[in-house]
């Protein structure tokens, strides 16, 4: 990291997390002004305003150019999606536990007044009556929840980068005024395609507008700089941004800064995270090959634009309600690069700037961007050794991928191979084909597994609520068998199943209605061809997941009930049910809570009788969720339909909270396994056999992403043929047993807590939680103890 | 000693039968390790032939003593060689000759101890008699086609320069079957067992034994070279 870097990257640290208000009062005023207006025009116009309108700044070290908000880490406010929470949580907002943002009493006020003409109009409200009073009651129970699509929409998108650079702002304005050539305005159909072309064509508009006055503030601050060689740095941001105002990009240098303005204005036209680049290395490697050769750029110069780049991505944030905070904690935005895999032919795609991005997320050791690497079977030993390098500083980054299994499953869904090879990660597990996919391949509703599985053993009844909705299944003291539990259990999660797409469709509804976004869908394909935005069915590919949380909870409370109560008999139902509602009290229950923990087979060490429990149990789920469609269904894209997802991010830490004492001997309130892992504590194997557990699920259908999180502590991989070990533990894992992805935790415990009692002096330590990483210091306790109790494998 | 709530305080005087192993819920009596029959055996380790193929990896019998069950040992190595995984031994050959020639045909990894070559230091630390140890591993390094010796670096035991002088020179003067430079590990001690020992409510007897020091142990490999031994610390 270069001198300069290290001074910008501490400054961000230091910079506390604010609100900036210029957004929400530009949105408000024209949403105001102009209510007679078709919504997508309402969206265009107030977007274009705030890009040509918002406080722009460069500050002293920047190199790249381009802010989301105001200041750097002032989060934007969306107030058209949801302004509920914020009216609750607005003055308290500075003190909260876990991401704090200041705002000061006049911003405050002002939020409030901006607040009040919002109320009744926000796509929250929306969403809730649009939901029947039968979902309305299920979503307030948790037992699914959807809050974080209602309050801050889709986000898990790519646009359409290679596209972009191709063609310019410029490129892509011609292509919306052909199609608006060919409408015909006396057509039904053609009149709403008349009205998205005239907002794409206001949203480019206001895009570029944007760049120029980069340009204009760049040249400004050029005429008074005294010291010569920031006076040349100024001039060449004016030149580099002025050149992608409408044309491509012509470098590396201004196709990188074209990318990070479409990275910052998407989250400025959307409130949805998880916005990623795609596989930029693919994108950026070409300009980068033609600048070394020509002389135009060096290593070093292309490294810093790229770690400055980085550095800008942080810099982004989104305020959320506290109780979406909880889901994900540390306040992660899931800015997704891609790098690596195979190309479009099938062919090793890694080149020179796989490297390059890889070594300069490696040096700046930050949250963003969340760096997945595409793992193929013909990687060369030399790129894994480069991977493992940065594993080992241990940030959780990169992630892997694997192409054996996403692109035959990819295949399997009716992609093309060009396309299918093609993908990159979106957010952080799951995938998609970069600008030619929906939103959110991951992250519809939540459902929480565990809930329908304490209801299952109610006869229906959710414990925790008392209320019933699919009642009649039975009570765990009458089944005369373990298979009538698992038929219960397959009545009870495919009713959620369907109620969890219930509550999608309602939400998507909303979104659709009341929040499209013009300039994305502009950079997603076919949206222009088609003449209709993403939630119109404007995407090629639209296939979504929801995440079920606890997955591992499941099917070791299933092993710990088949064994104990039904092929021992050695606990009598009633006894058991009685120690889960008093949470285990008493010398007794605790003996009970011990036996079902470390007397039943776990998930995660291999043993197949709990393994095939998992997976049947979650199979009656997949084959449900399998016959379900989105809102896109026959409207457009290939696809439109649902895949089973566990990329549950931090969620089973709040999931958790919401669920009693359950039967694999976890106590009330303590969170849920995370992502598609083993419970915390129980994988007592070693990695191998977490491996051989994970890969008896059907990764080829689990197509929303099976998240695994192994920690390392650094020893483990300190020496050479210890790399070694890594790089052929993981090659097995992907070649051989079809694994989808797995990420690296390397610390060690002692640091954890020793971070845990003294945040500020671990300021930057990074952690993987689930599928991102956050500064361990932004989450709240039970996240960081939960991070600790996972356990720490040797190899 | 008072026992708070959740703690397990064993009274070690008086012996805590077996059985009770299986009744404790928390674990806190348990018997580590367990009886298994080969073909179960068989099964869990041909669950991880992906990796052993993918890094050339293997199993490794280690110990307790593996030779002190040699026909069970031997039908294993036999039965992995036959679905191609190979196999190493982890051993300090203080076992009856006999149980060493059983698996010397076999095609096995030989990972063997040479704690020390003087009778009266080796009796005193270990109960065993220095001359049937040497004379196995002379066996050993006489028909074994892979083999390291592997010298367990204990200050106090083995660690003077005349201690590395006698047995480096052991390990030079035998008669080997293996091609090129014998392979020579040095193993600095450490105190992994302490928890064990805590666990097992027995005084830890190497407590005092310092670790040996980085100096130490460089010297001692700087030495391995000069003898023309290929050498790791660890290893």
């Amino acid at each position: 990291m270069t001198g300069r870097l290290a001074k910008a990257k501490e400054r961000m640290l230091s910079t506390r997390p604010s609100i900036c208000i210029e957004r929400a009062r530009i949105y408000t005023q024209v949403y105001r002004d102009h209510a007679e207006l078709p919504v997508v025009k309402r969206r265009s116009m107030a977007l274009r305003r705030t890009l040509q309108e918002m406080t722009i700044y460069i500050e002293p070290d920047d190199i790249i150019v381009g802010n989301h908000s105001s200041r750097p880490k002032a989060a934007p406010i969306f107030p058209e999606y949801a302004v509920g929470w914020i009216i609750a949580e607005i003055d308290d907002i500075d003190k909260r536990e876990a991401e704090a943002y200041q705002a000061t009493p006049e911003i405050k006020a002002e939020l409030k007044e901006i607040c009040a003409f919002w109320k009744g109009k926000t796509l929250q409200e929306r969403c809730h009556a649009l939901m029947t009073p039968e979902m309305e009651e299920i979503h307030q129970t948790k037992i699914i929840k959807a809050e974080g699509n209602m309050t801050s929409g889709d986000g898990h998108v790519a646009a359409n980068l290679r596209r972009i650079l191709e063609l310019g702002i410029g490129g892509y304005g011609k292509l919306v005024e052909e199609a608006l050539a060919k409408v015909d305005c006396s057509v039904y159909e053609d009149l709403k395609k008349y009205h998205l072309y005239q907002a794409m064509l206001e949203s480019l508009a206001g895009f570029s507008s944007y760049i120029s006055r980069f340009v204009e503030l760049a040249t400004r601050m050029a005429e008074t700089e005294a010291d010569p060689g920031r006076k040349a740095e100024l001039e060449t941001i004016g030149a580099t941004c002025a050149a992608i105002v409408n044309d491509p990009p012509t470098t590396f240098r201004e196709a990188l800064q074209l990318c990070y303005f479409i990275q910052v204005v998407l989250q400025i036209e959307s409130n949805g995270h998880s916005m990623s680049f795609g596989r930029l290395d693919q994108y950026l490697g070409p300009f980068y090959d033609r600048d070394l050769v020509s002389g135009v750029i060096d290593r070093e110069t292309a490294k810093e634009l790229l770690s400055a780049t980085w550095l800008k991505l942080t810099t982004i944030k989104k305020v959320r309600s506290s109780s979406h905070t909880r889901s994900s904690a540390g306040g992660p935005l899931y800015q997704n690069v891609t790098i690596g895999g195979v190309d479009r032919e099938g062919h090793d795609a890694v080149n020179p700037m796989s490297y390059l991005i890889l070594e300069s997320v490696g040096d700046m050791k930050l949250t963003q961007p969340n760096l997945s690497v595409r793992y193929h079977k013909n990687m060369t030993s030399e790129f894994m050794a480069a991977v493992i390098a940065v594993i080992e500083k241990g940030f959780g980054m990169p992630a892997f991928n694997n192409d054996e299994v996403v692109i035959p499953g990819m295949l399997r869904l009716g992609v093309s191979l060009e396309d299918a090879r093609d993908y990159s990660a979106i957010g952080c597990v799951e995938v998609a084909v970069p600008g030619k996919w929906g939103y959110r391949t991951t992250g519809m509703s939540f459902l929480n597994f565990m809930r329908v599985f304490m209801a299952t053993l109610y006869d229906g009844r959710d414990p925790e609520t008392g209320k019933a909705f699919l009642p009649g299944t039975g009570r765990l003291e009458d089944f005369k068998s373990f298979d009538e539990l698992m038929q219960a259990w397959k009545r009870q999660v495919q009713f959620y199943a369907r109620a969890s797409v219930a509550i999608d469709v309602a939400v998507d509804t909303g979104l659709e209605e009341l929040v499209p976004d013009v300039l994305c869908s502009t950079f997603t394909d076919d949206c222009i061809g088609r003449g209709k935005h993403i939630k119109e069915g404007g995407a090629l590919y639209d296939w979504v997941s929801g995440l079920q949380v606890g997955i591992a909870n499941l099917g070791n409370s299933l092993a710990a009930i088949k064994k104990f109560v039904f092929d021992e008999k050695a606990v009598d139902p009633k006894a058991l049910l009685h120690a889960l509602e008093t949470d285990f009290a008493g010398p007794d229950g605790e003996a009970l809570r011990l036996r079902l923990l470390n007397s039943a087979p776990k998930f995660g060490n291999g043993n197949d009788e709990v393994d095939r429990l998992v997976v049947e149990a979650y199979g009656y789920f997949t084959e449900e969720i399998e016959k379900h469609h989105n809102t896109r269904y026959g409207r457009g894209p290939i696809g439109g339909g649902y895949y089973p997802g566990t990329s549950s991010i931090s969620a089973n830490v709040p999931a958790g909270s919401e669920v009693g004492a359950t039967p694999d001997g976890r106590h009330a309130r303590t969170p849920l396994a995370e992502g598609c892992s083993p419970s915390g504590g129980t994988d007592v194997l070693g990695p191998t056999a977490v491996f051989n557990s994970i890969a008896k699920l059907p990764a080829e259908r689990i197509f929303g992403g099976i998240l695994l999180n192994q920690k390392l502590s650094p020893s483990v991989i300190a020496k050479k043929e210890d790399k070694l070990k890594l790089e052929n533990l993981l090659r097995t894992f992907f070649d051989d047993l079809k694994g989808w992805h797995v990420q690296y935790n390397i610390v060690s415990r002692d640091t954890l807590i020793a971070a845990k009692k003294d945040p500020e002096r671990y300021r930057d330590l990074v952690v993987r939680v689930a599928g991102y990483s956050a500064y361990f210091r932004d989450l709240p306790q039970d996240t960081q103890d939960d991070i600790i109790a996972r356990t720490e494998h040797t190899l | 000693m008072q026992a708070h709530a959740g703690q397990v305080i064993p009274d070690r005087a008086k012996s805590v039968p077996l059985v009770l192993a299986g009744v404790c819920p928390s674990l806190a009596i348990r018997v580590a390790g367990k009886h298994i029959e080969i073909d179960d055996l068989m099964t869990q380790l041909v669950c991880d032939q992906p990796y052993f193929t993918k890094s050339g990896g293997g199993v490794t019998f280690s110990g307790g003593e593996p030779l002190n069950q040699p026909e069970f040992v031997a039908e294993c190595v036999t039965r992995l060689a036959d679905v191609g995984i190979s196999s190493a031994i982890e051993t300090c050959l203080a076992v009856e000759r006999k149980n060493v020639e059983l698996l010397l045909p076999l095609p096995v990894y030989w990972l063997v101890d040479v704690k020390h070559v003087d009778e009266e230091k080796f009796l005193q630390e270990t109960g065993g008699h220095v001359e049937d140890v040497l004379s196995n591993i002379a066996l050993v390094a006489r028909s074994a086609r892979s083999i390291t010796f592997r010298i367990p670096l204990i200050p106090g035991f083995n660690h003077s320069d005349e201690d590395r002088k006698r047995i480096f020179d052991f390990i030079a003067s035998l008669e080997r079957a293996e091609d090129g430079p014998p392979r020579v590990d040095i193993l600095p001690c450490h105190d992994l067992a302490a928890g064990k020992y805590m666990q097992l409510g027995r005084p830890n007897p190497f407590k005092a034994i310092p670790r040996p020091s980085d100096h130490l142990v460089n010297e001692w490999k700087s030495e391995a070279k000069r003898y023309g031994f290929t050498t790791d610390i660890g290893g």
